[in-house]
C-alpha cells in the first residue's frame, strides 16, 4: 500500500534514534510487562491480544504463561520475544518507541515517545497518556487511568507525543535537539509539536495589520503554551512561563504585544508580556479578536496622548 | 435506535427508502470520484490495513447479503445495485448499501467498519445506519456493532493507531457502546 503515512512517519522517527543511538529496546522483561498490564490495565492487555495473535501468531501461548507466572524467556526467540513485548507496549501504553538520553545533570532518562501526524489526534493522545479521560467526558469510564502508574512502575521517565507533518519532515538535528529538550523539562508527559501550525499562521497575518509580529515567534509562543498546557507536573519559572495560582495567569518573559494565539479548542490572548487564558471555543475568536484590537487601540490613544504631554 | 422493528410501519420504510436512494450517488459520491482519479478510497485503505493487520473475515456470499438486503429494505435493493460499479460482487452490495469496508473479528465479537474522512459525511452515515432495518440486516449477517471510522483526509493514521483506537473503542462499558459508533482516528 503506497499511503501509509503513519507507519512511515512511525519509522522514520525510529530510524533517526537508531542513527543517533538514543533507541533502545523495551526496558522490561517480556513477563513482567505482561503480569503489570495484567494487575493494572487488564481491559487493555486483553483487547489487544488479537492484534498480537495476528502479528505474532506463538504470541498467544506466551501471554498464557506470563499471566500464570511462567517464564517464557527460556524457550522463546529472544529476538521474537522483544518485537512482542514492543508491540505490546505499542498497544496497550501507547508506546511507538522508546529513547534514552541524558539531560543536562548527567543523569540518565528514559522517554516514551507516540509519534502521529495528525493534528486532531493529539489531544486525544495527550489525555490518554497522562491517563485522563477526554475533555469534559465524565459519562464515560475511564480505564487508562492506571497508565500513568504503569509506566512509572516500569522506569519510564516521560512520555512524548510527537506530532510531524509528514509532507515537510523536520531536520532530524532538530528532532534530536526537541528529545534532549524534553528531557531537560520538568513535566512528565510533554507535546513536542514539530507541525507547522496552520491556523496560528493565519492569526498572525491577522494580527499583522495591528502589530508586527514575527510568524517564527508566534510559533514558538504557542509551542511553550501547547507545552505547557500538556504538562502534569508543577510548572516552574524555567522556560519564561510563570502561572500564578492566585490571578489564574500565566506570566510570559516575552516581548511586549497584544496577541492572540488560537489553538485546537482554546484561544490565548497575551498582553503585555501576560498570557491570559482562556478556554474559549474557537467560534469565539472573532470576539476575542474585536477585543484585543479594541485594547490596542485603545493602548495606542493612549500613548499618543503620553506624546502630545 | 430510532425506528424500532423493521415491520412496525411502512411508512417509516418508505421516508427512509426516498433518503436512503440518494445515499450511493450522494454520500459515496467522493469515492465514485476518487476511485475514477486513481486516488486512494477511505474504504479501501481501511481494508487494506486490515488484510495488512490480519483480522478481516470475509465477507458473507452475495445470496446471502442480496436476501437479507431484499427482505429488509426492498425498495433499496430494487434501485441501487444498477449503480454499483460491480453489482455481483456482495463487497460492492456491503460498501454502497450498508457502507461496510471490511468485517473484523475481534475479542469476541463480529465489527463491520466503513470509512469516510469527511466529518458531515461521518454524522450521516452514523445516524443512517443506527436505523431499523440496518440494525436488522447486521443482526441477520452476525455483525454486533458497526464501526464508522472518520480518518483524516490525508489518510495519516497507522496501523498502532487504528489498534489504538480499537482498544479505547472496545474498553468502554458496555452500556456506553452503541451499536453504530463514530470513531475518530
Amino acid at each position: 500500500m503506497e499511503r501509509d503515512v503513519g507507519q512511515q512517519a512511525e519509522d522514520w522517527v525510529r530510524q533517526i534514534a537508531h542513527q543517533y543511538k538514543i533507541l533502545i529496546d523495551p526496558p522490561c522483561s517480556f513477563e513482567r510487562l505482561v503480569r503489570l498490564l495484567d494487575e493494572n490495565l487488564q481491559v487493555q492487555l486483553n483487547l489487544a491480544r488479537p492484534f498480537l495473535e495476528n502479528a505474532y501468531p506463538a504470541a498467544g501461548p506466551w501471554l498464557d504463561g506470563a499471566i500464570r507466572g511462567k517464564v517464557v524467556s527460556k524457550q522463546a526467540d529472544p529476538r521474537l520475544l522483544l518485537d512482542v513485548t514492543a508491540r505490546l507496549l505499542d498497544l496497550a501504553l501507547c508506546t511507538d518507541l522508546l529513547v534514552r538520553v541524558r539531560d543536562n545533570n548527567g543523569r540518565h532518562c528514559l522517554m516514551a515517545i507516540d509519534v502521529t501526524c495528525n493534528p486532531a489526534q493529539v489531544q486525544p493522545k495527550l489525555n490518554l497518556i497522562q491517563g485522563k479521560r477526554e475533555d469534559g467526558d465524565r459519562t464515560r469510564f475511564n480505564r487508562m487511568q492506571k497508565l500513568p502508574a504503569v509506566r512509572r512502575e516500569l522506569g519510564i521517565d516521560k512520555h512524548l507525543v510527537l506530532a510531524l507533518d509528514f509532507g515537510r519532515l523536520p531536520d532530524p538535528v532538530q528532532l534530536v535537539e526537541e528529545l534532549y529538550a524534553a528531557a531537560n523539562r520538568p513535566a512528565r508527559t510533554q507535546l513536542i509539536d514539530l507541525n507547522t501550525p496552520v491556523q496560528v499562521e493565519e492569526v498572525a497575518q491577522q494580527s499583522d495589520q495591528t502589530q508586527p509580529i514575527r510568524p517564527s515567534e508566534v510559533k514558538k509562543l504557542s509551542r511553550l503554551v501547547r507545552t505547557w498546557l500538556g504538562s502534569e507536573g508543577e510548572p516552574t519559572a524555567s522556560g519564561g512561563l510563570r502561572y500564578t495560582s492566585q490571578d489564574r495567569r500565566w506570566e510570559i518573559e516575552a516581548e511586549p504585544g497584544l496577541l492572540l494565539i488560537t489553538l485546537d479548542r482554546m484561544a490565548v490572548l497575551v498582553d503585555n508580556g501576560y498570557l491570559a487564558l482562556a478556554a474559549i471555543p474557537v467560534e469565539h475568536v472573532p470576539l476575542f479578536e474585536a477585543l484585543a484590537r479594541h485594547v490596542q487601540s485603545e493602548r495606542r490613544t493612549r500613548t499618543e496622548r503620553d506624546w502630545e504631554r | 435506535m430510532r425506528a424500532s422493528s423493521p415491520d412496525s410501519g411502512s411508512i417509516c420504510r418508505v421516508i427512509l427508502a426516498v433518503e436512503v436512494r440518494e445515499m450511493p450517488t450522494l454520500v459515496f459520491r467522493k469515492d465514485y470520484e476518487n476511485r475514477k482519479a486513481g486516488r486512494t478510497v477511505p474504504p479501501d485503505w481501511l481494508r487494506a490495513q486490515v488484510d495488512a493487520m490480519g483480522i478481516g473475515l470475509q465477507p458473507p456470499d452475495l445470496v446471502r447479503v442480496r436476501e437479507v438486503v431484499a427482505r429488509h429494505l426492498p425498495a433499496e435493493a430494487r434501485v441501487l445495485p444498477k449503480h454499483f460499479p460491480n453489482p455481483d460482487a456482495s463487497s460492492d452490495w456491503l460498501q454502497h448499501l450498508l457502507g461496510i469496508a471490511a468485517i473484523v473479528r475481534l475479542n469476541g465479537e463480529t465489527l463491520a467498519w466503513g470509512a469516510t474522512t469527511d466529518p458531515e459525511e461521518a454524522q450521516v452515515l452514523v445516524e443512517g445506519f443506527a436505523q431499523g432495518p440496518y440494525s436488522a440486516i447486521r443482526r441477520e449477517l452476525g455483525i454486533d456493532y458497526q464501526w464508522i471510522w472518520l480518518f483524516h483526509p490525508d489518510l495519516l493514521a497507522s496501523r498502532s493507531d487504528i489498534a489504538q483506537c480499537c482498544i479505547a473503542e472496545q474498553s468502554e462499558h458496555p452500556h456506553d457502546r452503541h451499536e453504530c459508533v463514530l470513531v475518530r482516528c
